[in-house]
């Protein structure tokens, strides 16, 4: 049965999944308005790169169309965790690839990174933020994304990185003071300097 | 140390970042990735009919292999009866059953009445 925009806009994003699979035809573009700016964000502060970002949300999205058929609504991963579990794992397959991926380190971040503050000069606002994100280890710029830019709570988070929650806050955190001393000396970059 | 201001700066930068959207053309693609997965997913799928033997719909007819294993040992408990203590079975139903010492019932014309007609056959 097909279901007006009202109907649809009321259900939980579980539900629309299940109406995907039956094929009602709105249920794909009310998932997709809620889910694909999440899969977007989450894909473009990770790599930096909206090209790239665009091309990780439609695949992660393509996924959660598969998936469909087999979803339950009765205590299955909500859609938008899951999705940003998909996503998580293929930015850090991509930056592994391409050799960007940073790890923790024994100092936990690497704020140093060669090249950071070149970038973060000459960048705009959000490729500032990029940048500095870039300068975390892969997990801890996930993290930090998940938790400050999507919202996620840290059991959620937790679930996307596979760790425990304890882990989740140390690395939230970590990362969240990691950003801020990245992003401190590129006031000027960031329109936020001294006046 | 980090200032009132520079977490303010901070929290503006995240609220531009919690703000940014994909072009109009990655939802485009998306949902027609999603118009083709669900046109597969919800496609009628066509039941080829399965030749179902003679025996298989006569078993079900009276009730499968199970059933079917009852009449016959009932067939072959009667038959054991019968053949191996006629006597008793003529016993109990009153003489009125045909056994293998008798010759036969007069169902029919003989067929010796048929072939001598006036002492000629």
């Amino acid at each position: 049965m097909v279901q007006g925009d009202a109907e649809l806009g009321a259900l939980e994003d579980g539900a629309l999944m299940v109406l995907f699979a039956n094929g009602d035809p709105g249920a794909a573009r009310v998932l997709s308005e809620r889910l694909l700016p999440r899969a977007f964000r989450h894909a473009a502060r990770v790599l930096g790169d909206r090209s790239e970002a665009e091309d990780v949300a439609q695949e992660a999205m393509l996924r959660l169309w598969r998936a469909a058929p087999d979803w339950r609504t009765d205590g299955a991963a909500k859609p938008s965790t899951w999705l940003h579990k998909v996503v998580a794992n293929l930015t850090i397959d991509r930056l592994r690839r391409s050799g960007r991926s940073v790890e923790l380190g024994d100092d936990d971040f690497a704020d140093d990174a060669p090249g950071a503050e070149a970038r973060l000069m000459q960048a705009g606002r959000l490729d500032a933020l990029d940048a500095a994100l870039a300068t975390l280890p892969d997990r801890q710029r996930q993290a930090v994304v998940l938790r400050h830019i999507e919202d996620l709570s840290n059991p959620e988070i937790a679930e996307v990185l596979g760790v425990g929650v304890e882990a989740v806050e140390s690395l939230t955190a970590r990362g969240k003071r990691a950003l801020k001393a990245a992003l401190s000396g590129q006031k000027e970059a960031l329109g936020y300097g001294d006046e | 140390m980090a200032t009132n201001r520079d977490d303010d700066a901070f929290d503006a930068l995240i609220a531009e970042a919690r703000a940014d959207r994909p072009g109009p053309d990655l939802l485009a693609r998306v949902l027609a990735d999603a118009a083709e997965v669900q046109a597969a997913q919800t496609k009628p799928r066509v039941v080829v009919p399965t030749r179902r033997l003679w025996l298989a719909g006569a078993l079900g007819a009276i009730g499968g292999w199970g059933a079917a294993s009852g009449i016959v040992a009932a067939g072959v408990m009667g038959l054991a009866v019968g053949f191996y203590a006629p006597d008793e079975i003529d016993l109990w139903l009153g003489g009125d059953t045909l056994s293998f010492g008798e010759t036969s019932y007069a169902i029919t014309p003989d067929l010796g009445e048929l072939w001598t007609e006036g002492d000629d056959v």
